[in-house]
């Protein structure tokens, strides 16, 4: 066995704890191995993480089946009924389906009838800060990230390029969609954590794009945002 | 045609919600009553996300959210295989999308908007929530099998020899493929970060 497996195996107890890391053999294993240890560490961190996520998601999960809803029902029957009828959302490298027999027009006019009214359902059941409504869609203004398109070579994607000074532990969020598909606007990427201050697409990018871009701080926090439509050159 | 979700043998603790999806997928029309009862998970779900994450959402935003996440889920239900109850796989989605709902309401924030709007979306919850939506997002980049033994170590906090059950494989295989799932995504957050995660 090499020894590269031999330490990937030891690991993989420790973690499923097969091994106790008290046990004194094994911390004996680790002093002399610190790059096991390292990588022991690393991975007990994540698991840490996992848990803390894991208790979150129980916690909402429990949280969410005392809640008793009554106006969102209809709501969501026909979000969802939409959905089913008219097929539209569907993933696109899936076959598309037939449409339910019989249903389809009643379900879509149906439909219509309660997305009407949907947001007065909703305010009777969500928890929420009252007297607020969603900002109207604008686009932020200046550019703060002095963000451009950098041709790429031949057969290589073009990409962006951004200058702008990320604070200690910060990173930038980056979003970029395909604004010519209409409302349904496609996700091409989503990319939650980025510390580089240039990015190369995997694939070709549409001639126009719409790009958001946002610095934030190791707490999380905006520093700056930007949202626009840039043009890619062939 | 119909859409039709990936056949498997392996043995799953929710088999019942697997046949369930399997006949809305192909029509069923008394399935999909079922379904869509079932379904009156997402807005509950994402209204108590949204309240321990301190409101960071308006009622207003969070309707838009309902609608994304119900998008996300039949987007995605041939995917479902059968591994977690409906209602926890449905999870992800939402609180994916919920994070998406905060991001997009925070664009607005160089924007004139009230400071009360502001003070709202600046909740201490939401840093946290961002280190979460990271694990989810990685966990989906990893796929399965690797990354569903490590929701359900985790997240469900079955034993491997449960896992191993649920997936139909030995419980020796599933510590294989835990162990593969968290080094595959401590891969994904050094690329990404260089490492840091708080």
């Amino acid at each position: 066995m090499s020894e590269r497996r031999e330490h990937d195996e030891f690991v993989e107890a420790v973690l499923s704890g097969e091994k106790d890391p008290a046990d004194p053999k094994v911390i004996r294993f680790l002093a002399d191995n610190p790059e096991v240890a390292r990588r022991v560490r690393e991975l007990s961190e994540l698991a840490d993480q996992l848990d803390e996520a894991g208790r979150e998601q129980r916690a909402t999960l429990a949280e969410s089946r005392e809640l008793e809803p009554a106006e969102e029902q209809v709501a969501v029957a026909n979000g969802l009924r939409e959905l089913i009828a008219n097929g539209s959302a569907r993933a696109p490298s899936r076959a598309a389906p037939e449409p339910l027999k019989g249903q389809r027009l009643s379900l879509l006019l149906f439909a219509a009838a309660i997305l009407a009214v949907l947001p007065f359902a909703w305010n009777a059941f969500l928890v929420a800060p009252s007297g607020d409504s969603g900002p109207s869609d604008v686009m932020l203004g200046s550019n703060p990230f002095e963000l451009e398109v950098v041709r790429g070579e031949e057969s290589s994607p073009s990409g962006l390029r951004w200058s702008f000074p990320l604070s200690s532990g910060g990173w930038f969020s980056l979003v970029v969609t395909d604004p010519s598909a209409g409302a349904e606007t496609p996700t091409l990427y989503d990319i939650p954590r980025y510390t580089g201050h240039e990015w190369k697409p995997s694939e070709h990018l549409p001639s126009v794009i719409r790009v958001e871009l946002e610095a934030l701080d190791a707490s999380g926090e905006i520093e700056r945002a930007w949202a626009g439509e840039l043009s890619v050159p062939d | 045609m119909t859409r039709t979700i990936e056949s498997h043998s392996t043995q799953t603790r929710h088999d019942g919600d697997l046949q369930l999806v399997q006949q809305v997928l192909i029509g069923d029309d008394a399935s999909i009553v079922v379904f869509v009862e079932r379904m009156q998970c997402v807005p509950a779900i994402l209204a108590a996300q949204n309240r321990r994450m301190g409101h960071p959402l308006s009622v207003h935003d969070l309707s838009d959210v309902v609608q994304e996440s119900l998008t996300k889920v039949w987007k995605k239900l041939d995917g479902y295989a059968g591994r977690a109850a409906l209602e926890t796989w449905t999870y992800r989605f939402c609180f994916l999308e919920l994070m998406n709902g905060i991001r997009k309401k925070r664009r607005w924030s160089d924007s004139a908007q009230p400071e009360s709007e502001l003070e709202e979306l600046a909740s201490p919850h939401v840093p946290r929530a961002v280190e979460f939506e990271f694990l989810h997002r990685g966990l989906e980049a990893v796929g399965p099998p690797e990354a569903d033994v490590v929701r359900l170590k985790h997240f469900e906090e079955l034993t491997f020899s449960e896992i191993g059950e649920r997936l139909g494989v030995s419980a020796n295989t599933a510590k294989t493929q835990y162990y593969r799932g968290l080094a595959k995504l401590r891969d994904r957050i050094d690329s990404r970060t260089g490492g840091v995660v708080q």
